[in-house]
């Protein structure tokens, strides 16, 4: 689904972060995404959303090339994408309800499906009473929850994952990875980066390491 | 649009735009209608300007010459033309003098002949164009003498009040573009944040524009509201005080004009600043 060819990502004027990267996501992927911090796994991920465009080499989506595609076409492609920030990315004036309802209504879903939706969602995740609140009352794990909920709502093509269970205690971290990996049975492409290596090592998939801009498997 | 606006940028943002375009439209359609006032002021007041002209023909050498040119003001210009009252006793009588010869103290000498026209037509109407255009067809060496300074300044005035009230309908369309465009830059600047994640959700630039549009035109309608109510009031009034509510239909017409003017202008304007604000998203 997505393929990267000799990579490089520079951020202007500086140094090269990313160096020839190769990597492939194909459907019912599941992989890790490791490597000391400052590594570059961010900026990779941000090349696996669109959220940059690559300074070297290609990224074909779907098959075609992300500079031939039409700005209507990325947002088509986005809506496919669920992507977990490693900082949450709430917006602050919604509630929960509507920052998890967000990408179901840039889908068109109808209100009534959303209302129930985004109730299990939250039901699932242990916050069906806040669902009034704002992101600024809840816990960092609270907000993560949330920025996950959000992220699988719509059970997207692939799931980019940034430091999902950092702000999470044991009991979800594994609750969350099994939520993960029952996504990536019904054919969703993973990608998580992260440094929980006793998660890791529970739910085993193959890992991709990055070192100094290069991609290891 | 399934989007709640609030989902981007807080509903109060903008309400502060509507009030701007409120003043804005209101002061665009008092001009524009004063634009259009002028044209029937300055009718007015060359209506009170006298409406005669004097005509001099000069002496000629043959008393022949100088009866043909009186006689073809009094037989074709006037004739054709039918917008001259002229003074029946003084001009019958001298150009009976001429032509019958009755009496011969008058023929011997050639005298120059002034008449006092009155106008039937309105001066307004370029009556007394066309007058002297005849007149001087028939006697090229004709001499009239007319209001035709004062006409030119009363055409003056209105021209400099027409250019006043033009120049500020321009402005208040010019200050609202220039007011909208940075206000929205400033509010994409504010929120970009949210902009830039719901983008990478997936929502197109036009749907961010849809957004923002939608959250300016409600306090931009209720604005011009107002503007249109005060707009039509003052014209009312105005126009029926000062005797000039011939155009008082019109004046509404503009009015309604105007009003969607502005609103069609915050909405172009809206899309083609958020447009160009995140062009540069990837
Ligand atoms: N917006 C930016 N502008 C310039 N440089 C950046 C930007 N974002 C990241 N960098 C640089 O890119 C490098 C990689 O950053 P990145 O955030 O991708 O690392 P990371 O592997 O995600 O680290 P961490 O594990 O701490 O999250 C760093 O050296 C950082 O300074
Ligand atoms: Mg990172």
């Amino acid at each position: 689904m997505i393929n990267l060819a000799h990579v490089g990502l520079r951020y202007d004027g500086g140094p090269e972060i990313l160096t020839d990267i190769n990597l492939t996501l194909d459907k019912g992927s599941f992989h890790y995404l490791t490597g000391p911090s400052g590594s570059g796994k961010t900026s990779l991920m941000k090349l696996l959303f669109m959220g940059l465009l690559p300074t070297r080499g290609d990224i074909d989506f779907f098959g075609e090339r992300v500079q031939n595609l039409s700005r209507r076409e990325r947002a088509k492609i986005r809506q496919q994408i669920g992507v977990i920030f490693q900082d949450f990315r709430l917006i602050p004036h919604l509630n929960l309800f509507d920052n998890m309802a967000l990408p179901l209504r840039l889908a068109h879903m109808s209100e009534h499906k959303i209302q129930t939706a985004v109730h299990d969602m939250a039901e699932w995740i242990g916050l069906r009473d806040y669902l009034k609140s704002k992101p600024a009352f809840l816990s960092g794990g609270q907000q993560q929850r949330v920025a996950i909920a959000r992220a699988v709502i719509t059970k997207p093509k692939i799931l980019l994952a940034d430091e999902p269970t950092g702000s999470l205690d044991d009991m979800m971290g594994q609750k969350i990875m099994g939520l993960f990996e029952e996504l990536n049975k019904s054919g969703t492409a993973v990608l998580i980066a992260s440094h929980n290596k006793i998660l890791m090592d529970k739910f085993a998939h193959p890992s991709l390491r990055l070192k100094a801009g290069h991609l290891i498997s | 649009m399934s989007i709640p606006v609030a989902q981007v940028i807080p509903s109060s943002t903008f309400s502060h735009v509507g009030l701007m375009v409120s003043f804005m439209s209101l002061m665009a359609i008092l001009c524009a209608c004063s634009f259009i006032g002028v044209f029937d002021m300055t009718k007015q007041w060359m209506r009170d300007v006298d409406n005669t002209l004097t005509i001099e023909i000069p002496a000629y050498n043959t008393m022949e010459q100088s009866v043909l040119s009186q006689r073809a003001i009094k037989q074709n210009a006037i004739k054709i033309e039918n917008f001259l009252e002229y003074d029946p006793l003084v001009t019958d009588i001298q150009i009976k003098t001429f032509t019958d010869g009755e009496s011969d103290n008058d023929i011997s000498i050639p005298e120059p002949v002034f008449m006092t026209v009155t106008l039937i037509e309105d001066r307004a109407d370029q009556a007394e164009e066309r007058l002297i255009r005849n007149i001087t067809d028939l006697v090229p060496d004709v001499v009239t003498q007319t209001a035709k300074d004062w006409e030119r300044d009363i055409h003056n005035i209105a021209l400099s009040l027409q250019t006043l009230f033009g120049g500020l309908l321009l402005a208040s369309f010019l200050i609202t573009i220039f007011t909208i465009s940075t206000i929205i830059k400033i509010q994409v600047k504010a929120h970009a944040q949210n902009i830039e994640l719901i983008h990478l959700m997936g929502a197109p630039v036009g749907l961010i524009a849809a957004l923002f549009k939608k959250s300016i035109t409600i306090p931009v309608l209720v604005g011009c509201g107002i503007a249109l109510c005060l707009a039509c009031l003052s014209l009312y009034v105005l126009l029926a005080l000062t005797g000039l509510h011939q155009n008082l239909y019109l004046c509404f017409m503009i009015a309604i004009g105007i009003v969607v003017i502005f609103i069609t202008i915050t909405r172009l304007t809206t899309e083609w600043t958020v447009r160009k604000a995140l062009w540069n998203l990837p």
